[in-house]
């Protein structure tokens, strides 16, 4: 078993390789390379990363490199998916929630009102449809709307998480954990899923339930921790795309197991956004997924589907 | 063991008859040597037979002593006695663990 650890993608990185051989290690020393190529591609905090040339590109359109394709192309499926509810296209509403640098260098009890106004003007949401963006397959272009700019922070660390597990895979049974969200490439080597604790929201260093996973994927959503001050008022990076702001929900955090790491990223969003009753209905509707929400009250709610995936204790 | 013995007694009471009846006294010399020669010869078949015998009773016995010892290995009884001081052999299976194991990684909200 090789273990590697960094930080990227202003989060903690962690792989597991399930492998005795003497080159593991070699594999895994090439993970913080390549998370260091789709960062400068995909980060928006970086003024010379290629989502920002596409993010001041004014309505033209522009070619654009298959890292970036790709995950724009992830990112549009999610919004598909959710019928809008996840969307690249909330850049703006996230700078005027407060939410301008690198959360690693966001101090969250300062106030981040610079940008003034968190109220949306009239006409915001039909300016920021994701429909409006055009891909053009046969010459590699991508064309957003002038005033439009996207942020592909939670997509992006859910398919790099793929994308480094889909690369290991060849070396051995493989886990990737990129700030939470987390891809399994298929049981370890001998045959035992891989356990995965669920942090609880309220008390992070407690893992009220312990998750037995042999493949697919694992993601959790919340406004517990990337949160700030915006005038004297807590404010998260969750953006309600129907408003433009914060969302409000009752639910501190969604934690989703489904076929995908990517799936699961974009399904603990929408739970989290709908709130506890919508979400459960939603959940249930879709008999790949799983999920255990925790409302603000620290009540825990087990979708149907959810203990098929949980350690269960024999005094249980 | 009380097979033989009863086997035994009952040899030493044939010859003892013999011994006192009148007509025995009677005899001649001659033939008072070749009855003695035969009485010998039935105390030694007698006596053989006898030892034969309890053996054969001795044999006999020991295999239900064997059963019952193969039985009580088989069903030790904690309430009984003399079961507890008979070593027994099973084969068991280990009840499967049940202590959680230790998570790998854990999922939570972007860190």
């Amino acid at each position: 078993m090789q273990l590697l650890e960094f930080r990227a993608m202003g989060s903690r990185i962690r792989v597991i390789l399930d492998s005795a051989s003497p080159t593991a290690a070699a594999h895994l020393s090439a993970v913080p390379h390549w998370f260091a190529e789709w960062e400068q591609c995909l980060s928006r905090f970086r003024a010379d990363s290629e989502l920002n040339r596409l993010n001041r590109s004014g309505g033209q359109a522009v070619p654009v490199s298959p890292v970036l394709w790709d995950v724009l192309y992830q990112a549009l499926s999610a919004a598909q998916q959710s019928a809008g509810l996840v969307t690249p296209t909330l850049l703006s509403a996230l700078e005027a929630a407060g939410y301008t640098a690198s959360f690693d260098k966001l101090h969250p009890e300062a106030n981040h009102g610079r940008h003034g106004q968190l109220s949306i003007a009239a006409g915001w949401v039909a300016s920021h449809d994701w429909r409006a963006i055009e891909c053009d397959p046969e010459n590699g272009t991508v064309r957003i709307p002038a005033g439009m700019r996207l942020d592909l922070g939670g997509t992006a660390k859910g398919w790099a998480a793929h994308q480094t597990m889909q690369r290991l895979a060849a070396h051995g049974p493989v886990l990737v954990d990129a700030g939470g969200d987390i891809a399994v490439s298929g049981p370890q080597r001998d045959g035992s899923p891989w356990p995965i604790g669920i942090s609880d929201p309220v008390d992070p260093a407690r893992q009220p339930e312990l998750l037995l996973i042999s493949g697919g994927g694992v993601a959790t959503s919340g406004r517990d921790y990337r949160r700030w001050q915006q005038h004297g008022t807590w404010q998260h990076h969750l953006i309600d795309p129907r408003t433009g702001q914060p969302a409000a929900t009752n639910l501190l955090s969604a934690t989703v197991v489904a076929a995908s790491v990517c799936a699961a990223e974009m399904a603990a969003k929408v739970t989290l956004l709908l709130g506890s009753n919508a979400a459960c209905d939603w959940v249930e509707a879709r008999p790949e997924l799983a999920a255990l929400l925790v409302r603000e009250d620290g009540q825990m709610l087990h979708s149907r589907r959810l203990p098929a995936y949980l350690w269960h204790d024999e005094r249980d | 063991m009380a097979g033989n013995t009863t086997m035994i007694t009952m040899s030493m009471k044939i010859m003892t008859i013999r011994e006192n009846t009148p007509m025995a006294q009677a005899k001649t010399a001659q033939h008072r040597k070749t009855d003695t020669r035969g009485i010998k010869a039935l105390i030694a078949a007698f006596a053989l037979a006898a030892t034969l015998g309890g053996w054969a009773g001795l044999a006999g016995q020991e295999q239900p002593a064997e059963t019952d010892t193969t039985f009580r290995v088989e069903t030790t009884s904690p309430a009984s006695g003399a079961a507890e001081n008979v070593p027994t052999l099973r084969e068991v299976t280990a009840p499967e663990r049940s202590v959680r194991p230790a998570p790998v990684t854990v999922t939570r909200s972007s860190r």
